[in-house]
């Protein structure tokens, strides 16, 4: 049994990757854990969680569209139907005139130049679009993933990977803790749709309380029990209190506050999640406080 | 001129930066009509710092498939040939899931019962207005929807569209989205520089280069670095510039009062002289590194 929770935010830059880094050696003192980290195109969770790397994986995300100059006519249907202008004339010198290539970056394999080419010049090829890399951890097996820069399909890479290691739990309960990418989108989304219950950070400034309302409103779209969790929490008292009555309202339980602190920084620097670098941190212990009214929600679920 | 503020790494003070860099360059005279243009469709913060007066608003729509039960025969091709799953047929019915159709056009070509025709589907929409004299554009995505390209695509066209009907071209601020995936890709179309807002911290360094290997390496655009939050962290992005001869415009101080400032919703550059200078200064070697010379004090 798997109790699958995101670690969302919205805005970039709240603390999604420190928090959950941090919750890593609270949870597994207690439970099964297990660690995804869905931020595939700029993963960072594996810069503070001492991992040993077991297998790496190629990710085909998809197939982009070539073009075969021996058979293409330059007729240039191809280029005109493309609903992504990923397909490029340019003049060619020799027997054709025009040389038609597929630009892979803009070509989103849909096939449909490779259906309708009439001398079926088209074929679709494999992609390789990142790794994914399943490790083990002192806090329990870790899966986590690398997009290639500028690559598409980081919701079908996020997918595999939780599915992974979804499918990788064995008998006994394990907590698995997703964390996510920002923004609300496609890789969001797969981060999201399989999760028992999302937590949100956010912080208080006019930016992360909008950008909490969107992630909100987007956990609430597809149904998923939210909580927050408000970071750098004595940055702003007014937004605090902002953030404190948007979660009243709505009725979004709030998990706790963690106060603005440098030493976020420094456990960084030493490559260790903050409870373990400076466990008696006023931090530390607001994060233990979370974890603790989390566990409790977690039971009476 | 095409100025895209971008970082990889989320948080790094990529919208700070942008909406303070087009305030001081509001300032100065110009050679060409000045632009800010949100493209973090999924979260766009801009506004919150500027205030913009709203004067029009489009909604920004992909097409669709919407098929006649009564003429579907049920055979199946369309889900089989669509490569997004976002078909799936039964003997009775045929689901469609729009958050998934990537608009390519395929099902209604393999269609031979011609059951498939187009309609709109909302994606988002994109306001402009005014702040001064600057243009303001900013799209925001429907909640739900999972692809921002094609708002962001939509965003640069009308920039581009409204550039070029004015008789001394445009100067554009654009902040980017986080991420290093389609939806920066999408935003650097057209770029003529690239400032990389990067933090000093592991995090940032690691962001940092995937970031840079996109935009310089493989999109082949110039690059120029403001180090944010200088000072928090380590020196591997500043060793990495300096190994890599990439120009860094600014370094703006890691500063718990700054930060409160920004939460704040407030514009660095009006409630502190010395930041507006540095702030001037990088405009004027973004200016400088563009070919404008002279025009502006």
């Amino acid at each position: 049994m798997i109790t699958q929770i995101a670690i969302l935010s919205g805005k970039g830059g709240s603390g999604k990757t420190s928090f959950s880094a941090a919750l890593a050696p609270l949870i597994t003192s207690r439970h099964n854990l297990m660690l995804v980290d869905a931020d595939v195109d700029a993963s960072n969770l594996h810069l503070v969680i001492s991992h040993s790397v077991q297998t790496r994986t190629a990710f085909w995300g998809g197939k982009k569209a070539v073009i075969d100059q021996n058979l293409c006519t330059q007729c240039g249907l191809c280029e005109n139907l493309c609903h992504f202008h990923a397909i490029q004339s340019q003049s060619g010198e020799g027997k054709s005139s025009t040389l038609f290539t597929v630009n892979p970056m803009q070509c989103e394999g849909c096939t449909l130049c490779a259906l309708q080419c009439p001398t079926q010049a088209i074929h679709m090829e494999p992609h390789q679009d990142g790794w994914w890399y399943f490790s083990q951890t002192k806090f329990g097996d870790f899966f986590h993933a690398h997009l290639f820069p500028g690559h598409e399909k980081s919701g079908k890479l996020v997918s595999t990977i939780i599915d992974q290691a979804r499918s990788s739990v064995g008998g006994d309960h394990t907590i698995l803790l997703v964390d996510g990418p920002p923004g609300i989108g496609c890789p969001v989304i797969a981060a999201s749709t399989q999760s028992d219950i999302a937590i949100i950070v956010t912080e208080p400034t006019l930016s992360g309380i909008h950008d909490m309302q969107r992630i909100l409103d987007t956990t609430r779209h597809f149904h998923i029990p939210s909580f927050v969790v408000l970071n750098k929490a004595d940055l702003d008292e007014g937004n605090a209190a902002r953030v404190l009555d948007i979660c009243n309202r709505s009725s979004i339980p709030v998990l706790g506050n963690i106060p603005f602190d440098e030493t976020f920084t420094e456990a960084m620097l030493h490559a260790q999640p903050i409870t373990q670098y400076a466990a008696d941190s006023p931090s530390s212990k607001a994060v233990r406080n979370i974890w603790h009214n989390l566990e409790q929600t977690l039971k009476s679920r | 001129m095409n100025i895209v503020v971008a970082s990889g790494k989320g948080g790094t003070g990529k919208t700070s930066v942008a909406v303070n860099l087009t305030a001081v360059a509001a300032q100065f005279t110009l050679p060409a009509f000045l632009y800010f243009v949100d493209c973090d469709v999924e979260a766009p913060n801009a506004a919150l710092f500027f205030h913009p007066q709203f004067t029009s608003s489009a909604t920004v729509e992909n097409r669709v498939p919407s098929i006649d039960e009564h003429i579907c025969t049920h055979c199946g091709v369309c889900a089989h040939a669509c490569q997004f799953h976002a078909l799936s047929v039964t003997p009775q019915n045929v689901l469609f899931f729009p958050e998934l159709c990537h608009s390519c056009g395929v099902c209604s070509a393999v269609c031979q019962a011609g059951a498939i025709h187009e309609i709109a589907h909302p994606l988002g929409v994109i306001e402009t207005g005014n702040i001064g004299n600057v243009l303001f554009m900013q799209g925001e995505m429907q909640i739900g929807n999972s692809s921002p390209v094609a708002i962001i695509n939509q965003l640069l066209k009308e920039l581009s569209e409204h550039s070029q009907n004015t008789a001394e071209g445009g100067i554009a601020i654009i902040d980017a989205p986080p991420g290093v995936s389609c939806a920066l890709v999408a935003s650097l179309q057209g770029a003529d520089l690239v400032l990389l807002v990067a933090e000093p911290t592991p995090f940032g360094f690691h962001d940092f280069q995937l970031t840079f290997q996109l935009v310089h390496e493989e999109m082949q655009l110039p690059v120029a670095v403001i180090i944010n939050k200088y000072g928090m962290g380590d020196s591997q992005v500043e060793d990495f510039c300096q190994a890599n001869n990439i120009p860094i415009f600014q370094r703006i101080p890691f500063s718990r009062s700054i930060a409160e400032s920004y939460a704040r919703g407030e514009l660095l550059v009006e409630t502190n002289a010395h930041y507006n200078n540095d702030f001037k200064k990088t405009c004027q070697y973004i200016l400088a590194a563009n070919g404008f010379q002279g025009a502006y004090d």
